[in-house]
């Protein structure tokens, strides 16, 4: 009953958008039910199980199978690099059958990709399974063609496949080197988009303020009710396609140590007499970086990169951005040549920088969870040194999660709180850590905790009571 | 005045004694000043014959403020205006109010209770206690043979719980209006919820006294007006309204100190302040904790942080340390109601004396010697840099503190002029400018100086060093039709009648 009344509002929700709720048992007669029937094989849905120490949630969004072994490409917001690899556990690739239960698939975890917004997971075994993977092209796309796209309507519509035609409306060039803008609506992130010919050249990656779970229970249509107008060409992702990620191998990232890169406004360039010469200014180095080392300091101004000029975006503060993915882009070891302005009456000056590793982010850091507490507290990474103006090899512990009512909470302990020491005794790391704290639960149980914490640079005492 | 004369700091118990309530108001509305009712008794009782008196008592030394207040807005220097109340508390035509009534006040408008209308001046402020002292123009009373009446400030450190008081004043707008109620608590800290209290997000408060908290109802307006006893005395200044009648007064007793150090300090070309010492001691209460630290009970106060570069901090204090005395006088501070009076020992040291700390560390016990510094606002100085369309400030060690940041060169950016050169450079509120044309800026006066060349510069460019967050960046400002304007950046004079802000 629920999806027939599903169907329903569906039907009401997308006018035009061509939705096609039971496949032709005869050959399709037209040609956007060809294409239809011919991606729809393709289409799966990715999910996994949100672990963490306040509960459990499963997380599904749309991804599209990418090679015969079952490879799928989804988007990266649904793996977003905050989240802790730990608490991604029973990754599933979920496969649409036609009036019969979807079937679910174990997954393995490739990893993120931040060089193209994609994630990656292959399934664990492929017996009784037949992937149809999609040949992504790379063909120019021209303002005013029409295309197609195919996606998966949400969980409660049994993630039937859908499809809606459009027509390109517009490019846009930033952060993303092209984008494009549709000028009816796509089907759902995690789409694949078709030219008339119905050759694959793009995908409907997630874009800010767009919703991508195709199981959100609160509004359990809310991945079609605003639909994406937005896609990337084929040239954008085809990175992940040749070079994927390993699992258990998080991908190593090029790190040129400079965190604060503004682009250069339009009146600043003319200053320095560089009109019509994109440019970035280096606002920060980091001490031991490779910028650092190569001989990069505050105030420069990056003009070219390996000889080329920088690339300038549709709006001008977007150089830095694109720079930065340039880089991202590169090999860890690389050697780049850039050309930097020391002073306004100097000549460009060469620099070689060797790129760095970019050093691990949160969603490797080890954690620790004590539910009598409500505390979980992680290791400390580079990030959280660099914001606090502290030294990189700073001690300690962050809290990463605090039970709403538990004993740290009510205690006035806050997120991202630095745990310096814990009753007396300098906190070096999580280990360390779990071995104390466990060590005075089990010698001093009714005895409080005193944590002392860095808080906006000035040092707190938070006394929890000895949780009973 | 002189029936009021009589009272001293324990009037009420030896008023008791010494007034019978058959003795009436004789001298009631004949002597103009008349502070107080000619009995006192620890806590009368409110009948209603007593409520009128006490307030046919106040209404004459309560007037309604209208105020011109100095701020920066959008790069400019300009006024706001706003209404408040206040208590006339001498022969001199001192009246006290709150300082987020007429701090910082360019034009005082004073509205008494004969509904005659005198200009005032501003004599002092404090921001840290949240009280101004304003004073009637008194050459125009005389002139104008404008009579006006004052009150008797009280007492605040034996108030209690149940007191029936009342509070008089001008909510929005609806000058001498009382209200009644009862003293909810007569020492309430915030510590708990906001150990650091802002006026208007910004301005330091709070910090030096508790609370009185009352159920008399408060609303805009009633700032700055008086709370005052069933013996017609103040004993509070109206300045927090909470809602569902929780409502807060400064104490008088921290009134009459603050009164007199302005009253003091005041200059015809100066502001009245009140000087405090500062060591850069966040102090914690130990309740709880006396067993971890094994330490007595009521014994010592927990130094939570040590500000980064002051006096403690360069003495070698160190967080985690208990303070047990300063100058051998002991420092004791067990719960929350206690932090404020232990600020206050800081602050009454004599700024830039040497003071022993004495210290427990672990098993050790330490004397240091400290010298104090004088305590400034994280606030600093505003000044407005027109033609570039905005306003700068100060860095002041506690802005720096606060903000984490690793000097105080600089001035920060506070507001901009929509259209003007620093808004058209999308420059931010909370940048800091660190070079003009690449000279380094000191602080406000050096970037006023530096400003003021610019303004002679033919080509109107201006290269500013901005440091946003953690980075640097260059920002260019383009001024068309540069020309001399050697005024700029200077305060701007303040109508007749003010002093100028210290």
């Amino acid at each position: 009953m629920y999806r027939l009344i599903t169907v329903a509002l569906l039907s009401a929700l997308l006018p035009g958008a061509g939705v096609l709720a039971a496949p032709p048992a005869a050959p399709p007669a037209n040609p956007i039910d060809k294409l239809y029937a011919q991606v729809t094989p393709s289409l799966v849905a990715v999910q996994y199980t949100l672990d963490t120490e306040l509960g459990r949630r499963d997380l599904c969004e749309g991804g599209v199978v990418v090679s015969s072994d079952g490879m799928v490409i989804a988007p990266l917001a649904m793996f977003a690099p905050v989240i802790p690899d730990v608490q991604m556990k029973d990754f599933k690739i979920i496969v649409p059958r036609h009036l019969a239960e979807p079937r679910e698939v174990n997954a393995i975890f490739l990893g993120r990709d931040e060089r193209t917004g994609l994630a990656v997971l292959k399934p664990q075994s492929s017996e009784g399974v037949k992937w149809v993977p999609v040949n992504f092209q790379e063909i120019p796309i021209q303002v005013g063609e029409p295309v197609i796209s195919v996606g998966l309507l949400p969980k409660a519509a049994g993630y039937r496949s859908y499809v809606s035609r459009s027509r390109v409306a517009a490019e846009i060039h930033g952060a993303v080197p092209l984008m494009l803008v549709a000028s009816g609506q796509l089907t759902v992130t995690g789409s694949v988009v078709l030219d008339a010919q119905g050759q694959a050249i793009g995908f409907v990656n997630a874009t800010a303020g767009q919703q991508i779970l195709l199981n959100d229970n609160q509004n359990r249509l809310a991945a079609i009710i605003n639909p994406p107008t937005f896609f990337v060409p084929t040239s954008d992702f085809r990175l992940t396609l040749k070079d994927p990620p390993v699992a258990g191998h998080p991908m190593k990232l090029p790190w040129i140590g400079l965190p604060q890169v503004a682009s250069l406004r339009k009146d600043v360039a003319q200053f320095f007499h560089l009109e019509n010469q994109p440019a970035v200014e280096i606002g920060d180095v980091i001490p031991g970086s490779p910028g650092d080392l190569a001989g990069l300091k505050r105030g420069m101004k990056i003009v070219k990169l390996n000889g080329q000029p920088l690339q300038c975006g549709d709006d001008p503060n977007d150089v830095a951005q694109i720079f930065a993915r340039k880089i991202l882009r590169m090999k860890v070891g690389q050697k780049i040549t850039l050309s930097v302005l020391t002073d306004s009456n100097q000549p460009l000056k060469q620099v070689t920088v060797t790129l760095g590793e970019r050093p691990p982010g949160v969603s490797t850091a080890k954690r620790f969870y004590d539910d009598a507490l409500g505390l979980a507290v992680r290791q400390i990474v580079f990030a959280d040194t660099y914001v606090r103006k502290l030294p990189a090899d700073q001690k300690g512990v962050i809290v990463a999660l605090l039970k709403p009512q538990g004993p740290a909470q009510v205690a006035k302990l806050q997120d991202e709180d630095l745990i310096l020491q814990m009753n007396g005794k300098p906190v070096t790391g999580v280990e360390e850590f779990k071995k104390d704290f466990q060590q005075l639960r089990r010698t001093q149980p009714q005895e409080p905790i005193v944590f002392v914490v860095l808080r906006q640079g000035q040092e707190q005492t938070v006394r929890i009571e000895a949780p009973q | 005045m002189a029936c009021s004369a009589a009272h001293g700091p324990n009037s009420r118990k030896q008023g008791l004694l010494a007034w019978g309530p058959g003795v009436l108001l004789l001298c009631l509305g004949l002597l103009s000043g008349c502070g107080s009712l000619p009995w006192a008794e620890p806590f009368p009782a409110a009948t209603p014959r007593r409520v009128v008196e006490v307030t046919q008592l106040i209404f004459p030394a309560v007037v309604r403020l209208d105020v011109a207040k100095e701020v920066y807005r959008q790069g400019k220097r300009s006024v706001e205006r706003g209404i408040g109340s206040g208590v006339i508390i001498d022969a001199q035509g001192h009246i006290l109010t709150n300082y987020h009534v007429a701090g910082r006040a360019t034009q005082i408008d004073i509205t008494l209770a004969n509904k005659e209308r005198v200009k005032g001046r501003l004599i002092g402020d404090d921001h840290w206690t949240d009280l101004a002292v304003v004073q009637m123009d008194m050459d125009e009373i005389h002139r104008r043979h404008i009579s006006f009446n004052w009150a008797t400030m009280g007492r605040s450190d034996n108030l209690v719980p149940g007191e029936v008081v009342m509070a008089v004043g001008t909510p929005f707008g609806l000058a001498r209006t009382m209200t009644l109620g009862v003293i909810s608590n007569a020492d309430r800290t915030f510590y708990d919820v906001a150990p650091h209290l802002r006026i208007d997000g910004e301005y330091e408060t709070g910090e030096f006294s508790n609370w009185i908290q009352m159920d008399t109802p408060i609303n805009p307006g009633n700032s700055g007006g008086p709370l005052v006893d069933m013996n017609g005395k103040v004993i509070g200044i109206n300045t927090r309204g909470g809602g569902q009648n929780l409502n807060f007064a400064v104490p008088i007793d921290t009134a009459r100190e603050v009164v007199r150090a302005i009253l003091r300090t005041a200059t015809p070309e100066h502001k009245g302040y009140v000087e405090r010492s500062d060591l850069g001691l966040d102090l914690m209460p130990l309740q709880g904790l006396e067993t971890f630290y094994n330490i007595d009970i009521n014994h010592g106060v927990l130094i939570n942080s040590v500000e980064r570069g002051s006096p403690a901090d360069k003495a070698g204090v160190r967080s985690q340390d208990i303070l047990l005395a300063i100058n051998d006088h002991p420092v004791n501070v067990r719960f929350p109601e206690q932090i404020a009076p232990a600020r206050k020992m800081i602050a009454d040291l004599p700024v830039g004396s040497t003071v022993i700390l004495t210290l427990r560390r672990g098993s050790r016990v330490l004397k240091l010697p400290v010298k104090t510094w004088r305590l400034l606002s994280a606030v600093g100085e505003e000044r407005e840099l027109k033609r570039w369309g905005m306003s700068v400030r100060q860095i002041t060690p506690a802005y720096a503190a606060e903000h984490q940041l690793d000097d105080t060169l600089g001035a920060i950016v506070t507001t901009m002029s929509p259209g003007l050169p620093a808004s058209k450079a999308e420059l931010r509120p909370g940048d800091i400018i660190r070079r003009v044309n690449g000279k380094v800026v000191r602080d406000v006066d050096a970037i006023a100086g530096l400003y003021r060349q610019t303004l002679t510069q033919k080509d109107g460019l201006v290269l500013l060093q901005v440091q946003r967050g953690r980075g640097l960046q260059s920002f260019v400002l383009k001024l068309s039709g540069a020309e001399d304007d050697p005024d700029a950046a200077a305060p701007v004079p303040l109508p007749e009648g003010t002093a100028p802000p210290r």
